[in-house]
């Protein structure tokens, strides 16, 4: 290599720089072009320290930067990061003799074919159809939460805990705060252990695989076009996905996105329509036994999903939010990696839900001894009543506000029972998906986004979740497809 | 080093707590975010750590 190279950008951004640049007196850590390009980029750090350092000429600087933006159409980091790959790229090609073995060869061509819109979407719906419907749905939410519930909890661990709790203690109102109904061991575990550890195993499994394979980076190209319509972008795919697993982490990343406006719509759409790991693990099994249900569920969430965000998007108006990422080589997952990621993704979500799923159980306790748990059923009877479900799937819900996973292990419950149809289940679980976050999202949207903002939100998927299952009821009774 | 499962970048575990310092969970956490894109990645399980290292330390004995 001889003599250095120089980048060099479009006429109208060598000239802010080179306008910039002069009007720069201090000195940097860095070259005064790279200052420039940076306050250009509107770079947070620098632009508070040239307006410590520079205060005379501030105004002048923010002016040229001001101008220059109005010269595209997209935000000037962008514009400098995309030069700036070309460039990186071409280096690359002029420097680097690639052996261009078969196995890269194909993992280049596999990478463009995960973010083809066509292509793309086609194998979106073949991870959803294998790792999600086939292995979670199936296998981890049928016959692993089968054998589970059937054979060891039913068969014995339930039958023994019973009988013990009834010899150690006398009283039946105190016996039911460990065992029957609402035990918190023979209702609480028996959910924990039985339902949901297996659910979110299996999940965790898939997640682990697809991440390792570095397929998460490809689909936040893919999603990135539906995204820009809904106010986000694909760097929103982070939380969103982020969400599959736990709704409350997830509203704490939306921190990475960009503007208010962003977190706002990402915060929302996560309130609403993205199902926890457990609640989508136990929906899936609900509606296996019904392809055209679950297709039904599938396809109503995500409209609602885009309906949703496309309405608060122009509700809300603001930056158009641009997304470039550098996308690192997809890789067969390594066993090792996939096993470790996934043991101790189930040894947290332990930790975190078995002393919810206990309290939970005694707050129940509590609130049958009082009568209050009777009264809040009967206050979401009429709504549950609308949207043609038995009175019985109102305690579901109320489950389901403690944790999103608890309320569907309700539903899983009332569907063994035989207590509800399918036609039922489907609108059921529908509502349940849309239904207000757990306590834990809600907390953490107060925190995130403020109690204003919070409390709009909630009470506008309350409302949106009951008028949605009443619709989709009579769209179904209409049509009859179930 | 944890490499980024969503954007590959390479950072210290050290680096990802000071961005979440303010968490009253960081000292219990098992994640590791990304101070590139802001990713939460998984930690790998402890016990599965002491198996590799129990791995790693009988090769060094055999070489």
């Amino acid at each position: 290599m001889s003599g250095q190279h120089r980048l060099v950008y479009d006429e109208f951004i060598e000239n802010a720089v080179r306008r910039i640049s002069d009007l720069l007196t201090d000195s940097y850590f860095i070259s005064k072009r790279a200052v420039s390009l940076l306050l250009l980029q509107e770079d947070e750090d620098i632009t508070r320290l040239v307006e410590s350092n520079d205060r005379s000429n501030f105004f002048d600087i923010q002016k040229i930067v001001e101008e220059t933006k109005t010269m595209y159409d997209r935000p000037l980091s962008y514009v400098i990061g995309l030069t700036m790959h070309e460039d990186a790229l071409s280096i690359t090609q002029e420097s680097v003799r690639s052996g261009g073995s078969k196995r890269r060869r194909f993992s280049s061509f596999l990478s463009e074919l995960t973010m083809h819109p066509v292509s793309g979407t086609v194998i979106l719906l073949l991870v959803l159809y294998f790792g999600l419907y086939k292995f979670v749905g199936e296998f981890g939410a049928g016959t692993i939460v089968d054998f589970l519930e059937e054979n060891i909890f039913e068969g014995y661990i339930n039958p023994f805990l019973t009988r013990f709790i009834e010899s150690v203690i006398p009283w039946r109102w105190f016996q039911e705060l460990f065992v029957h109904d609402y035990g918190i061991l023979t209702l609480g575990l028996r959910y924990a252990i039985a339902i949901i550890l297996p659910i979110v195993g299996t999940f965790f499994l898939v997640f682990s695989i697809v991440e390792d394979s570095g397929y998460l980076p490809r689909l936040a190209m893919l999603v990135d076009r539906i995204f820009k319509k809904i106010g986000l972008n694909g760097r929103a795919v982070i939380p969103m996905t982020l969400g599959f697993g736990c709704g409350t982490m997830a509203t704490i990343v939306t921190r990475t996105l960009e503007s208010r406006r962003e977190k706002v719509i990402a915060t929302l759409l996560l309130a609403l329509a993205i199902p926890c790991s457990a609640q989508l693990g136990v929906i899936l099994a609900l509606l296996s036994v019904s392809p055209i249900a679950l297709t039904i569920w599938m396809l109503f969430v995500a409209l609602c999903f885009l309906f949703v965000g496309f309405l608060t998007a122009r509700l809300y108006p603001g930056k158009k939010p641009s997304f470039y990422m550098e996308v690192p080589p997809l890789r067969v997952p390594k066993v090792s990696n996939v096993l470790s990621k996934t043991l101790a993704r189930m040894k947290w979500y332990l930790i975190e839900v078995i002393p919810i799923f206990l309290a939970a159980s005694t707050l129940i306790w509590i609130g049958n001894l009082t009568g209050v748990f009777d009264l809040l059923v009967r206050a979401v009877g009429p709504v549950v009543s609308l949207a043609g479900l038995p009175t019985e799937s109102a305690q579901a819900f109320i489950f389901g506000f403690f944790r999103r996973d608890y309320g569907a292990a309700g539903l899983y419950d009332l569907r063994r029972a035989g207590i509800m149809d399918i036609r039922q289940i489907l609108v059921a679980s529908t509502i349940l998906t849309l239904f207000v976050p757990c306590v834990a999202q809600f907390v953490i949207m107060i925190k995130e986004r403020g109690m204003k903002t919070a409390l709009w939100m909630a009470g506008f998927v309350f409302l949106f979740a009951s008028a949605a299952g009443i619709l989709l009821n009579g769209i179904i009774q209409l049509t009859g497809v179930l | 080093m944890v490499r980024c499962a969503f954007c590959g970048t390479e950072f210290h575990p050290q680096e990802a707590k000071l961005s979440c310092s303010s968490c009253p969970l960081v000292k219990m956490c098992t994640h590791h975010r990304c101070p590139n894109c802001g990713y939460e990645n998984v930690a790998n399980a402890s016990m599965f750590n002491l198996l590799k290292k129990r791995k790693e330390g009988i090769h060094v004995k055999q070489k």
